[in-house]
C-alpha cells in the first residue's frame, strides 16, 4: 500500500525486549513502505529481529488505520459536497 | 375572527406546513438520487468494465448517516446476471459483503485497488460534478 510519508511513535511499554528510555521509539515510513530510520538517526537493523517486526507490524497498522480515517474523511466531505449542491438546486428552483 | 375561523385557518395552515415539508422531502431525495446517479456514472468510468459486463455502477452510499460505505454493482451482458458489493470502511478494516452475503475482510490488490478507486472518485466527483479543486487529496 503506497502512503504518503509520515512519522509515528511507539510507546516504550509496547516493548518486553528493550528497556525503558524517557524517548519514545520513532521510525519513519516512506511512500516505498521503507523504514527509513529509528529516531536516534541510526537504521532499522539495530535491535532484535523481534523488535523489528513488531515495530514494522505496527507501523503499518498505524499507517493503513490512517488510511482507512482518510477514507472515511472523503466521504463526509462528499456528503457535504452534495447537502450544498442540493441546497443549490432547491434555491435555485424556489 | 371568531373561533371557527381561527380553528379553521390553523388547520389549513397546518395542512400547507405539512404538505410544503413533504414536498420539501421529496424535492430532496429526487435531487439527491440525480446526483448519486451522476456520481455512479462518474465512479463507472473509473473502472476498467470487464468483457462480460454490460452496465457498472461505482458510487458512495446515498444514505446520509453511510458515509463509510461504497457500491459496486455490474450486470451482465445478456441480462441474466449482476452482483452488488458492499464495502465497508471502519477503523478496524475494510470489509464486503456479496450480494448481500456475510461480511469479510477486503486485503491486498483489492485493497489497495478500492482505497486508489475511492482517492480517485473524489477527485473526479468534486472536480467534475461539485466543481471543487480537492488540492488536498494525494495521488494514488
Amino acid at each position: 500500500m503506497s502512503v504518503p510519508e509520515v512519522a509515528y511513535q511507539i510507546p516504550n511499554n509496547e516493548w518486553t525486549d528493550q528497556p525503558a528510555t524517557s524517548e519514545p521509539v520513532q521510525a519513519t515510513f516512506d511512500i516505498d513502505n521503507k523504514y527509513k530510520s529509528w529516531n536516534d538517526g541510526t537504521d532499522l537493523t539495530r535491535g532484535s529481529a523481534a523488535y523489528e517486526q513488531r515495530a514494522v507490524r505496527l507501523a503499518e497498522e498505524i499507517t493503513e488505520r490512517q488510511v482507512r480515517q482518510e477514507i472515511i474523511a472523503l466521504g463526509d466531505s462528499l456528503f457535504e459536497l452534495r447537502d450544498a449542491e442540493i441546497e443549490r438546486l432547491l434555491r435555485r428552483r424556489g | 375572527m371568531n373561533l371557527a375561523k381561527r380553528v379553521l385557518a390553523i388547520l389549513i395552515s397546518g395542512q400547507f406546513d405539512n404538505r410544503s415539508a413533504a414536498d420539501e422531502a421529496r424535492l430532496r431525495d429526487e435531487k439527491l438520487r440525480l446526483l448519486t446517479n451522476q456520481e455512479s456514472a462518474i465512479g463507472a468510468n473509473l473502472i476498467e468494465k470487464p468483457q462480460q459486463v454490460s452496465r457498472q455502477e461505482f458510487f458512495l452510499s446515498p444514505h446520509s448517516t453511510h458515509s463509510n460505505e461504497w457500491f459496486y454493482h455490474a450486470e451482465s451482458i445478456d441480462q441474466t446476471q449482476s452482483r452488488t458489493i458492499r464495502y465497508v470502511v471502519a477503523e478496524d478494516g475494510v470489509f464486503k459483503s456479496i450480494d448481500g452475503g456475510q461480511y469479510e475482510p477486503v486485503a491486498g490488490d483489492e485493497l489497495d485497488g478500492f482505497i486508489s478507486l475511492t482517492k480517485r472518485y473524489y477527485q473526479h466527483v468534486a472536480a467534475k460534478l461539485y466543481h471543487v479543486s480537492p488540492t488536498t487529496i494525494a495521488n494514488n
